[in-house]
């Protein structure tokens, strides 16, 4: 990626590949790169909860509430 | 029996060897510093001090309950848009998730899906299926004075591709 871009084509498309029906979720995504021969790291906030079916007969994926899913989101100092 | 080095040489040269090791490991890998000219869309801080965990900068969360429909014969697409704030080069090693569900993974597809329109902030798509139910997004800002965090919650309409 060359230095001093941030145009709409630097997007980084991500596929979530899951193996089995079921709840699953990520807080975040991280970039692991390189600058010449050192190692950085860019942890990007996006994060998701994702009911995949088709589920067994009688299991349903536990639904965060609204209350539930903002717990689960990273919260700034000071605002709870 | 005197001390071959003074203290100050022995503090020069103890902070030179730890900082030797650091670079070594951070070469090899092992230590990757968390700051540098790529970082997130919403970081604040000075370039290469820019080491603020994500959580502080703003981002956001998207939630598809089982209302949704969402199969695992479909791919849940999802784009980081990425912002190198250095004039040097970098090269993408690795992407992975934070605190993923065990048996999850992400992965770069080969090509072929529509990224257009573009949303903001950066969110699922791919090839529109149908509207959906019960999608949320929370989005919240970053972290600056007055030190509060604004969190808006709201429903919205997303696509994914089938395999």
């Amino acid at each position: 990626m060359a230095g001093n871009s941030s145009d709409i084509h630097d997007q980084l498309l991500l596929e979530l590949q899951v193996t089995r029906p079921g709840e699953y979720s990520y807080r975040g995504v991280r970039v692991r790169y390189r600058v010449g021969p050192f190692a950085l790291q860019a942890v990007y906030g996006q994060g998701a909860w994702l009911c995949f079916g088709p589920l067994p007969p009688n299991t349903t994926c536990a639904e965060p509430g609204l209350e539930e899913a903002d717990q689960a989101l990273p919260t700034p100092r000071g605002t709870r | 029996m005197r001390p071959r080095w003074s203290r100050p040489r022995r503090i020069g040269s103890g902070a030179a060897l730890a900082l030797g090791a650091l670079l070594i490991l951070n070469v090899a890998g092992v230590l990757p510093y968390p700051g540098g000219p790529m970082r997130e869309f919403t970081a604040d801080g000075p370039l290469w001090l820019d080491t603020k965990p994500a959580d502080q900068q703003g981002g956001f969360e998207i939630v598809m309950p089982q209302a949704a429909g969402l199969t695992i014969h479909e791919v849940f697409v999802t784009t980081v848009f990425l912002q190198n704030a250095g004039p040097w080069e970098a090269t993408l090693e690795r992407v992975d998730l934070v605190d993923g569900t065990p048996g999850s993974r992400f992965a770069v597809p080969d090509s072929g899906y529509l990224v257009w329109p573009l949303p903001y902030p950066p969110a699922t798509m791919a090839r529109p299926r149908q509207s959906m139910r019960g999608i949320r997004t929370s989005t919240w800002a970053p972290f600056r004075w007055p030190w509060r965090a604004t969190q808006v919650t709201s429903t919205t309409s997303c696509c994914w591709s089938s395999r």
